[in-house]
This record gives structure tokens, sequence and C-alpha cells, in this order.
């Protein structure tokens, strides 16, 4: 690559036609991308969404979630903490405090028996169907019912502040548990004591959903509930949660954030785009036909080969020697087979009837007849020229 | 339109604010303002049409030498023009630098020099001027391209030109400026001069001795002033690859080393280039030029997949030529030219002139015929040892009609078409 040469007119004779913009460019480009930096940041933090679409999670405005709830408790003066995982609920649930556990059934052993120990009272809801053990043997899911107002129908002091509540889906049951609010299936509530700390069950989430917390008794029942201590651990089960597994957080594949992902993802189509675009057509070339000559050659061979020709090609090889001998030795081209076996027995030093043999011999009628039959012939070839 | 490195490096920034503040909503900010910059750098780039693009003529060049493709860019249009310029080439042109950083200012005017090392005989053409012109930011910018005529003509390389002075060497010692003064065939009388030591007595023009003072010799030159007619086979066969080249290359190396011989010799040579049609022709020149005259016009002729037309053939020696002459047929000696004609042609051209028929063997015939690793080796050496006796046949029926056959590796036979030339030449059989 040759560096451009100026050839025509420019502006002043005197001035430098790239030298001392390209610093400043440069400083320019650099600001740019810095003043884009904070935008972004600021944008960011304007727009940014405090909410989330996760069912029964305390920052959830939708139907199904349970804003509602988490702002009333706040208002009567409950701090509430929204916790995801095992390790963080039982940081912060010691004793004085209420624990929420949403969706007890899809923790797994280890993290419900760490939950069974814990010095907080402890209120289980949204619970699904099957056993809780080794979390609680208290209750358990065996039966669904229909969503419906029932009375509280037991000695429960928040149950009976309710009065009646509408719930459903999965029901209670139980033995050493008080249940309430309990149709034929089975029981909405339930509430038992292990030693000093209190235990409540709340089978239907729907009763704490911005949707159904203002159903009847709803609120009250809830309200009571979680609001017994002026601290409340909200704890709604993520997935991904790792405790127990042992291998603490490094299980996860993509440490970076979901948007960080999507940026690279974006960085890497960029990337794309830039090489992808080339500078200018690929240029096509009609190119001159070229053939190997040997090609024929050698499918002769291959037709020799697999019609098992071993006779012909003997014969090829055979003749082709004796042409390239009859010229040294002086022979006429269309000698006689005696004439030929005589003369290159006296050159060769050998009988007549070996060079006979070699010479105008049976035909081989396998590879290692051919083989033979080569070394044989090269053998007279090098006698010959020795002579 | 196209983006650069910069851009690249603009959108990975954004890593930081997605990291600092990482939700989806800072992602689409920064890429509503990613897009924001680049549109605004491609509005703000010169346009690619405004340039005017020249290109400089490029004079023919021999194959292996290297030219170069100047192109003059001015910007005509209001903005600086910053980005790049690609000057592309038929990939065998060898224009591998083609790319130039470009910073023009409006009105004012650029000169690129493009490398070529062409790596095929023949006319290459030029492809498309392409500009990409960054905005002020460096970030993206606007691409456009256009056909811009160019021709490289890549001339034979005409390797066969070392073996030329020693052949001169040779046509001199024939030539009466050397002490061979003998009479002999094909010579013709050149001049009386004085006898100096070293002069042959048999040469003593005695008559003119005894009219002047001083012994008088008789020298003699070779024939002067023949005609030799090279025809080029271009047909199927000169399309075989021998080695690295076609068997066509091997046969314009001949011819061009007979020609440059020849010329020298004082003979004038004629040439055609053949197979269903004429592909190229060369008479009537003026010896100083026949030789540039014949490396253009071979130039451009390549191979056809047609069988040869040796009629046509035998129809253009009898149109060319009314005396004896020598007739040079560059082809290929094979089994399949018995049935496309060659011997019937040769045949009767002999009766009428001296003819040769130059062929280019394949190398890899021999490697063929001696190899013996496997069985399978064995019925390849097979097939070529028949190949050879089919050619052989061939050659020996060309030579009963009266045709020298020269058959040498491809690399050999412009030498030893130069050489048959010179036997011929000495044994005054032109």
């Amino acid at each position: 690559m040759t560096a451009p040469t100026i050839v025509a007119r420019g502006h002043r004779p005197g001035a430098e036609p790239t030298g001392d913009a390209r610093p400043r460019r440069h400083r320019g480009v650099l600001a740019l991308a810095l003043g884009l930096l904070v935008l972004a940041v600021v944008v960011s933090v304007l727009t940014a969404r405090s909410t989330s679409d996760v069912p029964l999670a305390p920052d959830n405005p939708d139907p199904d979630g349970a804003r509602a709830l988490a702002q009333v408790l706040r208002e009567q003066g409950v701090s509430v903490t929204y916790v995801r995982t095992t390790a963080a609920a039982l940081a912060e649930a010691g004793a004085g405090t209420t624990l929420l556990v949403l969706s007890p059934e899809s923790l797994r052993t280890e993290q419900r028996e760490a939950l069974a120990g814990v010095a907080a009272d402890v209120v289980l809801a949204d619970v699904g169907w099957g056993d809780l053990a080794p979390l609680t043997s208290r209750v358990r899911v065996d039966e669904h019912a229909v969503r419906e107002s029932r009375p509280a129908g037991c000695d429960d002091p928040h149950a009976q502040a309710a009065g009646e509540v509408t719930s459903g889906g999965p029901v209670l049951s139980g033995t050493d548990a008080v249940l309430c609010f309990a149709g034929p299936e089975g029981a909405g509530y339930a509430a038992w004591t292990e030693g000093d700390r209190q235990w409540r069950a709340i089978a239907d989430g729907w009763v704490l959903s911005n949707d159904g917390i203002a159903t009847e008794g709803n609120a009250a029942l809830v309200l009571r509930t979680l609001g017994a201590h002026d601290r409340l651990v909200w704890y709604l089960p993520s997935e991904d949660d790792p405790y127990g597994t042992g291998t603490g957080g490094g299980t996860d594949p993509f440490p970076l954030p979901g948007p960080a992902l999507l940026l690279l993802a974006l960085v890497g189509l960029v990337v794309v785009l830039w090489q992808g675009r080339r500078l200018g057509p690929v240029v096509v070339e009609p190119l001159p036909v070229v053939v190997r000559a040997s090609e024929t050659t050698r499918g002769r061979g291959r037709l020799y080969r697999r019609a098992g020709a071993h006779a012909h090609a003997a014969a090829a090889l055979r003749a082709g020697l004796v042409a390239r001998l009859a010229g040294r030795v002086g022979l006429p081209s269309h000698a006689p087979p005696h004439q030929v076996v005589e003369t290159l027995a006296r050159a060769s030093g050998r009988s007549e009837g070996a060079v006979h043999d070699v010479l105008y011999g049976p035909p081989p009628t396998d590879d290692a007849g051919l083989i033979a039959l080569t070394q044989a012939l090269d053998t007279l070839d090098r006698e010959v020229q020795r002579g | 339109m196209a983006i650069t490195g910069r851009a690249v490096a603009l959108a990975a920034l954004g890593m930081v604010p997605v990291l600092l503040v990482p939700s989806y909503a800072t992602v689409g900010t920064w890429v509503v303002l990613w897009l924001l910059v680049v549109a605004v750098d491609v509005a703000l780039s010169a346009s690619p049409r405004d340039v005017e693009v020249a290109r400089g003529p490029i004079p023919a060049v021999r194959l292996t030498e290297a030219a170069s493709s100047t192109l003059t860019l001015v910007n005509d249009g209001r903005r600086r023009l910053r980005g790049v310029v690609r000057d592309a080439w038929q990939p065998t042109a060898g224009a591998t630098g083609n790319r130039h950083p470009l910073d023009v200012r409006p009105g004012e005017a650029r000169r690129v020099t493009t490398r070529l090392r062409p790596v095929r005989r023949g006319d290459l053409l030029a492809d498309r001027v392409t500009i990409r012109a960054v905005g002020p930011l460096g970030v993206a910018g606007r691409q456009a391209s256009r056909p811009l005529p160019g021709l490289l003509r890549v001339l034979p390389e005409f390797a066969s030109r070392r073996h030329l002075p020693s052949r001169l060497a040779r046509l001199r010692e024939m030539d009466g400026r050397s002490a061979v003064n003998v009479r002999g065939p094909g010579t013709e009388f050149d001049s009386l001069r004085e006898y100096v030591l070293g002069d042959d007595v048999r040469a003593i023009d005695w008559r003119a001795t005894a009219r002047r003072q001083e012994m008088v010799v008789r020298t003699w030159r070779p024939e002067r002033d023949r005609r030799v007619l090279v025809v080029l086979d271009t047909s199927r066969l000169s399309a075989a690859r021998l080695g690295d080249a076609p068997r066509l290359d091997a046969g314009i190396e001949a011819a061009l080393l007979l020609t440059a011989l020849a010329t020298r010799a004082g003979d004038r040579v004629e040439l055609v280039a053949v197979d269903q049609a004429v592909r190229a022709r060369v008479s009537g020149t003026h010896a100083a030029t026949v030789m540039s005259t014949m490396a253009a016009s071979l130039a451009p002729v390549h191979p056809r997949l047609v069988e040869p037309s040796w009629p046509l053939v035998a129809q253009l020696v009898r149109d060319r030529l009314s005396q004896r002459a020598l007739v040079v047929l560059v082809t290929a000696v094979e089994s399949s030219a018995i049935d496309s004609g060659l011997v019937q042609v040769a045949a009767a051209l002999a009766a009428d002139h001296q003819v040769v028929v130059a062929s280019a063997t394949d190398p890899e015939n021999a490697r063929l015929r001696a190899a013996r690793a496997t069985s399978a080796d064995l019925f390849d050496a097979a097939a070529a040892e028949r190949a050879d006796l089919e050619r052989r046949g061939v050659a020996v029926e060309l030579r009963r009609v009266g045709a020298e056959v020269v058959e040498r590796l491809p690399a050999d036979l412009a030498p030893a078409l130069a050489d048959t030339y010179l036997a011929l030449k000495a044994a005054g059989r032109l």
C-alpha cells in the first residue's frame, strides 16, 4: 500500500492538511463517549423500573402480586425485608421476627431442614400439593377445594378476628394443629406452636395477593398474621438458590446480569455488521480450463485394475520395454520376437529361454504374477543398460 | 452505509452503564444513543458519489513482472473526504495491497498507486473502485462502488529467451561473419574479402585473386529471407496441464524463441493460432517489431475445449505460402491425433514444405511409468507405457510422411525446436 500523494491544488501552501486536526478529533470522540456514558446512566436511573412481575412479590403491583399487602404493613410500622434465598432468610429471621415462607413445597430437603430450626415465628403461605416434612409434619395438603367464603370455626384469635375468609385451592389437613375455615376437604388456615414459636399456614396464596386481599376478612387474617412482630422477612424461594447443594454460588453459568448479557449479544451483532460489510463486492474471474494431462492415463490404469486386465497390463509393460530397449540396442521397430530375444539375450548376458520367458511367456492372471513380471522386466532393463 | 471498529468499541462501552444500572432500560437507552451517533456520523460523512475517479494508463508487462495501477481521486463535494478506497482487480492480477487510506479536502485531488503482480498471462480486467467515506467521528460512514474500466495486458513470460544467446552464437558460426566460409548446403554467396590467416584454403576464389594483387576468399552465409509459418494449436489438447502450466504455454515459449531466432537469421516469421477458427494471426510484420507484436497477440490466447480443425490449417497454409517454407505445427502428438487428421495434413503439407511437429510431453508420464509402490501403480505404469507406445506410433507415422517430430518436456521444447530449426537451416532444407 502506498501513501497517497497530493497531486492537485490545495488551499494554502503552508496549510498542513491533516496533522493538527487529528488530536482534536480524538479529544472530541473521547468527550462524546464520556457524555454518552453519563447520559445513559442518568436516563437509566430515572427510568429504572422499581417493580417486578414475580407472583406474590412485595414489589409487584399486578393482580397476582402482593404490593398492597407490603405497603399496608409498612404503613403500620412493620419493616418488610424481601429475600429470595434461604441463606438470606436465615440471616434475617432472628427471634422476634415473622418469617413468611411462600411456596414451601418447592424447597429442597436441605432448605426445609434449615428453615425448620429458625428462631422466628413462621407463616407458610401459598402451600402447594404434598408433604412438608421435614419443615413441619403437623399439616399437609392432600385435597383441593373450590374458592368460597367460610367461617372461622376455631378458637385461633386471628381467625376469629377475621370472621369469614374467602379461600380455596389446596386445603390443609393434619391432627396436631388448630384448623380453621375448614370445609369437608380440609382447612384454609392452620396454627400451631413449636416450642415457644408460633407457626401458621395459609393454604391459598391468593388471599395475600393484590386481587384477593380486599375480599371479606382476608386482609384482617393476613395483616394480623404477618404483622404480629414489627419485623417481617418475606421469603419468596428462588429456583436457582444454591443453598445446600454444596457448590455455593459458582454453579451460575452466566455470572453477568441479564441486561449485560443482552448488551454483549448486541455488541456481537455490531461486530458482525462491522466485519460483514465488505469494501466492495467479491471479484469473480473466469479461469482458463486446465485439465491434468495425466488424468487420462490414470483413468486408463484404473480401468485396467477394475477389469482385472492383468494380461493386458502385462502386454503393455512388455511392449513398452521392448520398444525402449530396441532403440538402445539398434533393433528395427518391427523386429520379429525371435530376433528381439536373441539381441536382448546377447545384450543382457542371459539365456535366450530366460529372456523369452520374461518377454513372451504366459501372461499373469493375478496381482502377484503382475508384480513378479514387473520385477523381471525391471531387472532385464537394468541388465541391458549395464551390458 | 458501513460502520467501523470505533462503532463496536462505542457499543461495548455501554457495558459500563449497564453494569452500574443493570436493567433492560439501560440497554435500550444505550442502543438508541448508539444509533443516534451512527446516524449523525453517516449524515456528516462526505458522499463517495461526489468523488471523481480516473484511472491512469497501464503499460503491458511480461508475466512475473510487476505493474502498477494509478487512480486519481478528485473531491468534488463540499465535505472533507476521509476513509478508504479499494481498487479491485481480478484475483490473478495480484492486486494485494489495493486499499488506500484517504483524506481529501474539498476541491483537492489525490493519487493512489496499487501494485499488480499478475500470475496469469492474458488480458486482466479491473473490477470496481469502492470508496468508503467515514464521518468526522470515525464511527460510521457511506460506501459506494462504481465500475472503472481498466485493462492490464500480461504478455507471455518468454522464459526461453535465456536460450537465445547460445543459439545466436551457433547462427553466427553458420554465418559469414565467423571464420566459417566453406560453401555447403543451405548457404548462398555473400561476398569476397581478403584472405586472413586461418581461412580455409578451399575458400580461395582463384579467379578473383588473379584479378587483384592479394589473395581473395569467398564468404558464404546461410540462406536468408526464408519463410517460417508457426501454427499454434489452441484446441482441447493444448489445455492439458503439464506440471504447472498448460501445454499451450510451452508452445508459446517455443514459438517466441523460434521467432526471435529466425528473425535474427533474416527469415520472415508468421504465426497463426487456430482451433476451430483462427484465434490470433501475426504476419507481414517488420522484423524490428515482430517480437512485440507476437507477444501482444499471443497474450489473450487461451486453450478452448474444441477439437482442432486440421483441414482449416491446411487451407491457411496453402493461402499464406506459395513457395517452399518451414511449417511448424505446435500441437500435441497423441493417439487421438490420427483421428483428428494431423497425420494426413502433415503428409499433405510435407509435399510442398518442410514440416516440423513440436509437442510438449507430460513429465508426469515418466513418473507414472516408473511407479512400483502398489499393485494399482503397476496398472498405472501399464497405462503410461501404453500411452507412450501410442505416442511413439504417431511419431513414427509422422516421420514416415516426411515431418520432423520434436517431442520434449515443456521446459526443453523451446530450445529443442530452435536446435531443429538451426539444423534444418544448416542442412539447407528450408
